[in-house]
């Protein structure tokens, strides 16, 4: 494979293609991460600050977070405006879920990660979990104390598959670029390098020639000069063998 | 020679190899472009397809959101043209979610009543006349010139008090614009990324090409051409032996088996001439046939088959492209490293965080220094190319431990091992090119060295920093784990075992740095110039740059790619101001002169509290330094050469190398001290003030007359 030089600069031109290309698919394929991710925490960001201001503007009178009413209407119309919304939970500062999407959660105790994420960052937190991603936002009483919450879970499928289609494709179109511009570089290398292969084709040849006493066709110089001397220093010895064998005879 | 054709060696090696290099370059640089361009393309098409829905839902949602909040006030009874703040309100959502060109609201008939973000062309555009069905209920998708537009009913829930709408009705129409070059946006935030990928490729393609068009072209041919030199002069004696396959290879054989079949003929000669001989008794005919044989001999020189000596195709720059790789693993930590050793900073008492994040690069540095003489002289007793493979091994334990470090010790114990596989391959390097060339080629030789890391010291901060933002920190030490072990097998598949070397090597003695110390040019030279410029370099590029271009916002690719500037403006400029400097023969102007801009530089710094800044400070740091270094060096290798320190030349360089290293050594100490006082802005316009007063105080020494050395050596 790697016999000829043509070959040998294809291979060089090939990695440094085939580098190149994989280092641009990675950037692409990281910023299209990177942009999807931020569409949907932004949007979940958005829906969370409509719900917080809601609840924020209802605790303005006084009223506690619990006896708050129609919170579990309002998260449901929320939560059915995205397909990709699995739950809403409000819950309060001691980590009880007081409303729910799902009313089987009301009353459980929040995941451990949102409590600590809740307490540990600022306003707008986000957690990994294995089934989904949740973003929350914290909620305070008219007096800026916080009581508790927010927390929206959305599923983490249709931006996995998203991601995989998008991995996929940019490989596909990857490999059809290389493939591509691998075929038009090894045949503007193959043009490039002929003339360089003949030459020594043609020397390798004339070497051939003079060691089987042809002439040589090559007709560089240096090679000329030197094809020549050879030729002289065989002839010489030939004809000195002659010579001795003639003496011999004459003896 | 034929004195009509000039000089055969440098013609077929020439006439075969000139070009070929550089319109392989423009091939290559034209196909990473277009594959580049292509792939991009069609990136762009594909994020669009995929990324456009998600766009018109998150519009949409916005859109139902804000028409909520917008016909809860209907419901209170107040008309849709009479609602307050709906500016602000408006504006509001618009500084939340950047994503969203525009807002608008308008009336069933199509006319504008509130807008935020349209342009003044758009505020009576067309598309408002698009009205929505009275019926629609859900919100509409339209396109028009520039963006994509979610239109959402607004109705009522209630009947107004003239009660001629009925609950239901359509009063009004909210418009949410993204642009539809959202994505296209998005998408130019990488290109700084991709013309990096793009600038690093083409490098990594000339080392490449170089390497190859050298190694496996102009050399065996330069060498062949040699060996047919010899034999148009008619001297056979020489072969040699190319293991390649290619052409090239084909030939060389060839021509080497024309060679040894001169030699096989005339042996056979001798032989037959011997046997001939012995046969005769005639001693006239002995001597005719001696005489026969020697005629042929003095025209031609010939050797016994097998006992030819062989010319060697080895080539310094065969190491190039070994210790670029390397180099450039190490060099992939540059842009990230003091931010990782923060992320892994536990608090020590009495010392600074700002102190304790540039312990790493001092230790690195030291043992770099430690280890050098020790290199030295393992690689006279082991060769170079097993001193190379055994600097891998420290290097890359050294990366695997960086990648999984807990704490800051350990850390610094990784780091260590992989500064001794530092030392170990940068010593190592510099042996074999100094084995490979000779009085006539040792520049060219270094320059291959210089070549190749300061290429590193592009490719590597700039990649770095694009791979950090992508995998994380860990995950660029294990890449750069794996380069280190990819430059191990080229060193290992391309350099030729050396013998031990015999020659002892200049090292400075103790006495030796004194006695140089005593002379006020290498004073001068190395305390007001070469230390302060390593300062700089260690100080301010290593451990300031990345934590302060880090404060003002930047992401880590943008990093890389700022500190990649000083290693583009080295290399640009360096051969142009050696070649001033040489032309003028004023060394000590330049030196001057590069101080003065380096400081300079970075006391700008103060002007403007931005990335531009710190990029600009940079920038003129790699002018300034390119106007140092190789006129330092060779004021140095003048002190040498006067032999007015009776010191030689070799050892003066020797022990100017050393005590340059202070200053790298000291750069990150000195920079976190001063951090740790002035903050990041001060700290590098303290730092570049200290260059400047070093620069001044050098062009004081130039102007202040010279205490002749001889005279103090009488004394």
């Amino acid at each position: 494979m790697f016999g000829n030089l043509t070959s040998r600069v294809t291979t060089t031109t090939l990695i440094v293609l085939a580098t190149a290309i994989a280092l641009t698919g990675i950037l692409n394929f990281y910023k299209f991460d990177k942009t999807l991710s931020e569409l949907l925490r932004s949007r979940y960001e958005f829906v969370l600050r409509d719900l917080q201001n809601s609840l924020e503007t209802a605790m303005i009178l006084g009223l506690p977070l619990a006896d708050l009413d129609t919170v579990d209407d309002l998260l449901r119309d929320r939560a059915g405006r995205d397909a990709q919304i699995t739950s809403i939970e409000v819950f309060d500062d001691d980590g009880v879920v007081r409303f729910s999407t799902d009313s089987s959660f009301i009353g459980d105790l929040a995941a451990e990660s949102w409590l600590d994420a809740s307490r540990r960052t600022g306003l707008i937190w986000s957690t990994e979990e294995v089934d989904g991603n949740t973003v929350g936002i914290r909620l305070t009483d008219s007096l800026g104390q916080p009581v508790g919450a927010i927390a929206l879970r959305y599923s983490r499928g249709p931006y996995e598959a998203a991601l995989n289609a998008m991995g996929q494709r940019l490989t596909l179109v990857g490999f059809w670029v290389l493939v591509s511009f691998g075929l038009i570089g090894g045949l503007a290398v193959y043009w490039l390098i002929r003339p360089i292969r003949a030459r020594l084709a043609a020397m390798e040849a004339g070497t051939g020639a003079v060691l089987a006493g042809r002439p040589a066709a090559d007709t560089s110089v240096e090679f000329a000069q030197s094809a020549h001397s050879a030729r002289a220093a065989l002839a010489e010895i030939d004809q000195t063998g002659e010579a001795i064998r003639k003496l011999d005879r004459e003896a | 020679m034929n004195p009509s054709t000039g000089s055969p060696n440098r013609q077929v090696s020439q006439q075969m190899a000139q070009g070929l290099r550089w319109r392989l370059m423009v091939l290559i640089i034209f196909l990473l472009l277009a594959a580049q361009a292509t792939l991009s393309i069609f990136a762009l098409r594909s994020f669009e397809q995929v990324l456009a829905p998600q766009v018109h839902k998150q519009a949409e949602i916005i859109g139902k959101t804000v028409a909520d909040q917008i016909e809860q006030a209907l419901d209170l009874q107040i008309p849709l043209d009479r609602l307050v703040g709906m500016a602000e309100f408006l504006e509001a959502i618009l500084l939340d979610n950047s994503d969203i060109d525009y807002l608008a609201v308008v009336n069933p008939d199509g006319q504008l009543i509130f807008q935020k973000g349209l342009d003044g062309d758009l505020t009576d555009n067309r598309f408002f006349a698009l009205k929505l069905d009275s019926g629609a209920a859900a919100p509409v998708l339209a396109t028009t010139e520039r963006h994509f537009d979610t239109g959402v009913p607004l109705r009522l829930n209630a009947t107004t008090p003239a009660g001629n709408d009925a609950p239901g009705a359509l009063v009004g129409v909210l418009h949410v614009g993204v642009a539809k070059t959202f994505v296209q946006s998005e998408l130019e935030e990488i290109l700084y990324d991709v013309l990096t990928v793009l600038l690093v490729s083409m490098l990594v393609t000339l080392e490449l090409l170089l390497l190859f068009v050298v190694v496996r072209i102009s050399m065996p041919i330069r060498h062949v051409t040699q060996v047919m030199q010899r034999v148009t002069a008619g001297d056979f004696t020489r072969r040699i032996t190319l293991r390649s396959n290619d052409e090239i290879g084909r030939f060389c054989r060839a021509f080497d088996q024309l060679v040894r079949r001169v030699n096989e003929q005339f042996y056979e000669l001798v032989q037959e001439a011997e046997e001939t001989k012995a046969g005769q008794i005639d001693r006239t005919i002995v001597q005719r046939i001696d005489n026969l044989v020697e005629k042929v001999r003095s025209k031609f020189q010939f050797s016994e088959p097998g006992l030819e000596r062989t010319e060697q195709s080895a080539s310094a720059l065969r190491v190039r492209a070994p210790l670029f790789l390397f180099m450039f693993s190490e060099e992939l930590s540059r842009s990230f490293l003091p931010l990782y050793v923060r992320e892994l900073y536990s608090p020590i008492d009495g010392i600074s965080v700002d102190l304790v994040v540039g312990l790493p690069i001092t230790l690195f540095m030291a043992v770099v220094a430690i280890m050098t003489p020790f290199a030295g002289v393992w690689a006279d007793r082991f060769g170079p190319k097993r001193l190379f493979l055994l600097g891998t091994i420290p290097a890359m334990i050294g990366y695997l431990g960086a990648c999984l470090a807990q704490g800051l010790t350990d850390f610094l114990v990784w780091r260590a091992l992989s500064a001794v596989g530092y030392g170990l391959i940068f010593i190592a390097a510099q042996s074999y090119i100094g084995r490979k060339t000779d009085n006539n080629n040792r520049a060219q030789g270094m320059g291959t060295f210089v070549g190749a890391v300061a290429a590193a010291g592009i490719c590597g901060p700039s990649i770095g920093g694009i791979l950090a933002d992508r995998v994380g920190y860990r995950a660029t030490f294990l890449i750069a784990m794996f380069l280190a072990i990819i430059a191990a097998f080229v060193v290992y598949s391309m350099l030729d075992e050396e013998k031990r070397n015999s020659d002892k090597p200049a090292r400075a003695s103790f006495n030796d740095v004194m006695a140089l110390l005593s002379d006020r040019t290498f004073f001068a030279t190395t305390v007001f110039a070469a230390i302060p410029t390593k300062l700089l370099l260690s100080g301010f590029l290593f451990y300031l740059a990345p934590l302060y271009l880090f404060e003002l916002g930047n992401s880590q690719s943008a990093i890389g790619r700022i500190m990649m500037v000083y290693g583009l403006v080295t290399i640009a400029l360096t051969p142009l101001i050696s070649r001033a400097a040489d032309f003028k023969g004023r060394y000590s102007l330049f030196v001057a002169l590069g101080g003065f801009v380096a400081g300079g530089g970075c006391l700008a710094i103060l002007t403007v509290e931005d990335s531009w800044t710190v990029l600009a400070a940079i920038a003129l740091m790699g002018f300034g330094h390119a106007a140092i270094m190789a006129p330092q060096l060779a004021a140095i290798q003048q002190i040498g050469a006067s032999g007015r320190t009776g010191i030689g030349q070799a050892t003066v360089v020797s022990a100017f190398r050393l005590l340059e290293r202070l200053g790298t050594i000291l750069g990150p100490v000195v920079a976190g001290i001063l951090v740790t006082s002035l903050g990041y802005q001060h700290a590098v316009a303290a730092m570049g003030g200290i260059v400047l007063i070093c620069a001044i105080l050098y062009s004081l020494s130039l102007i202040r007359p010279a205490q002749p050395y001889e005279r103090r050596l009488e004394a």
